[in-house]
């Protein structure tokens, strides 16, 4: 193992992170994903102890999330994470898991965090003994995956026609960290849950997708996040269809937090259609590439 | 390979600490549940065998002690070893540690039995499993 990777995550996928498609639902990867992502901060000097005094540390800016295969209930995970570069004050790095039993990649997280004020949220200057660490760590580790950039077009943080509510909610204390920022899975869950929404949206029921033997399942995420999430902040997710062609749909998603109006987290999700049976992806419902094309939010960007 | 190896690697989260202030005992629990997966891989019954040879392994006996406390945002990690085996059970050993400080935190014996997943029933270990068993399991006093 280089040394300059992190061992971030291990454990396994518990039968109750797995939904309806028989697979660990994408909130359970982002959650051992976030704990790696305590791992890579203390490996840079910012220890729990040192984030509990100083109240400030790294923060994502964006987040690239790519499912390269499934995990099934009982499946052994081991996480690897690593840094990239520097971009100013900015840390670029990465965050993978592993089906540990197989030894085959299951999740990449590459991502950009600034060094901000738990507190007040502002984005401070890296601290130099955290630059010095961050640069001594930083790899282009060629050995690890690295996806190419993600391309077409990207869900925007302004307002949009023919957005519709995907999912609602409150940020719960049980749903919050030490420094009362909503949890990472927690914001990937308002997506799952979105999901249904977003069936229903294009005209599908559970039902008709039960009767088609159809699950669907997301590939690829593109998150920016713009303003914080605090405890007990209202929620609302509103989503809409940015594309649909071939195999392969392409949705936006807006999380507003109520209290404040900001957009919070604008994220583009790639997904596809498979066959439960077979485990192997299909051609997208007629639902979705006949969806109004006047209606398709790129149209707006 | 025999010894520990490393079974489980993660933080304690928010909702997980009590009104002590620290992770409440249930969550260690739920640890040595995350690193049984690890253990099961090395003791060859796996999702795998779940799912098409319907067999797997249940808890019977649990010997713990709590040495350190652990609070919101604590970086942990277990390390795990099988001390043995005897007809029907596999006994495992598991050792949290705090990953900042070193400082354990948390160890626990257990014995499990290995389990036909239809009848419900404790069955014998397979050859299989004794020889990995044997080839990897360190003695009770490093334990």
């Amino acid at each position: 193992m280089n040394s300059k990777l992190i061992s971030g995550y291990r454990g396994g996928v518990e039968q109750w992170e797995c939904d309806q498609m028989n697979h660990m639902n994408v909130q359970f990867y982002m959650a051992k994903a976030a704990e790696a992502f305590g791992h890579l901060q203390n490996a840079l000097g910012l220890s729990p102890a040192v984030l509990r005094t100083g109240r400030k540390g790294l923060r994502l800016k964006t987040l690239r999330t790519q499912y390269k295969s499934e995990m099934h209930s009982g499946t052994p995970i081991n996480g690897l994470c690593g840094i990239r570069g520097l971009d100013g004050d900015v840390i670029n790095g990465f965050i993978h898991l592993f089906n540990a039993s197989k030894d085959r990649l299951s999740a990449v997280y590459e991502f950009t965090a600034d060094y901000a004020d738990y507190d007040t949220d502002a984005s401070l200057p890296l601290p130099p003994d955290i630059r010095k660490a961050a640069e001594h760590l930083a790899d282009d580790h060629p050995d690890m995956f690295n996806p190419t950039p993600f391309s077409g077009p990207v869900m925007q943080a302004k307002p949009l026609d023919h957005l519709f509510d995907s999912a609602r909610g409150t940020v719960n204390v049980w749903e919050s960290d030490p420094f009362d920022h909503i949890e990472m899975r927690n914001i990937v869950a308002y997506f799952s849950n979105a999901a249904t929404h977003i069936i229903h949206n294009v005209g599908l029921t559970r039902k008709i997708i039960r009767e088609r033997n159809l699950g669907s399942a997301a590939l690829d995420y593109y998150s920016e996040f713009h303003a914080p999430v605090r405890k007990t902040a209202a929620i609302l997710l509103k989503s809409g269809l940015m594309g649909a062609d071939g195999k392969i749909f392409r949705f936006g998603h807006q999380l507003i937090n109520m209290d404040t109006g900001e957009i919070a987290v604008t994220t583009t999700v790639v997904g596809c259609y498979f066959d439960m049976t077979s485990r192997k992806s299909v051609a997208l419902p007629e639902e979705f590439t006949n969806y109004p094309k006047e209606k398709l939010l790129n149209l707006q960007f | 390979m025999s010894g520990f190896i490393e079974s489980y690697r993660g933080q304690v989260l928010m909702r997980e600490c009590d009104n002590m202030g620290h992770m409440n005992v249930q969550f260690y629990i739920a640890r040595v549940n995350l690193a049984m997966y690890s253990m099961f891989h090395r003791t060859g019954v796996d999702a795998d065998a779940y799912l098409q040879q319907k067999v797997g392994i249940a808890a019977v006996e649990q010997k713990t002690r709590f040495l350190a406390e652990l609070r919101a945002g604590d970086l942990i990690h277990m390390e795990s070893a099988v001390l043995g085996a005897t007809n029907k059970s596999m006994t495992f050993a598991h050792r949290l540690y705090n990953s900042a400080d070193g400082k354990l935190a948390f160890t626990c014996r257990m014995v499990a039995v290995y389990m036909d997943l239809v009848t419900r029933r404790a069955i014998p270990l397979t050859d299989a499993m004794r020889q990995r068993i044997e080839e990897t399991k360190v003695e009770e006093e490093a334990a």
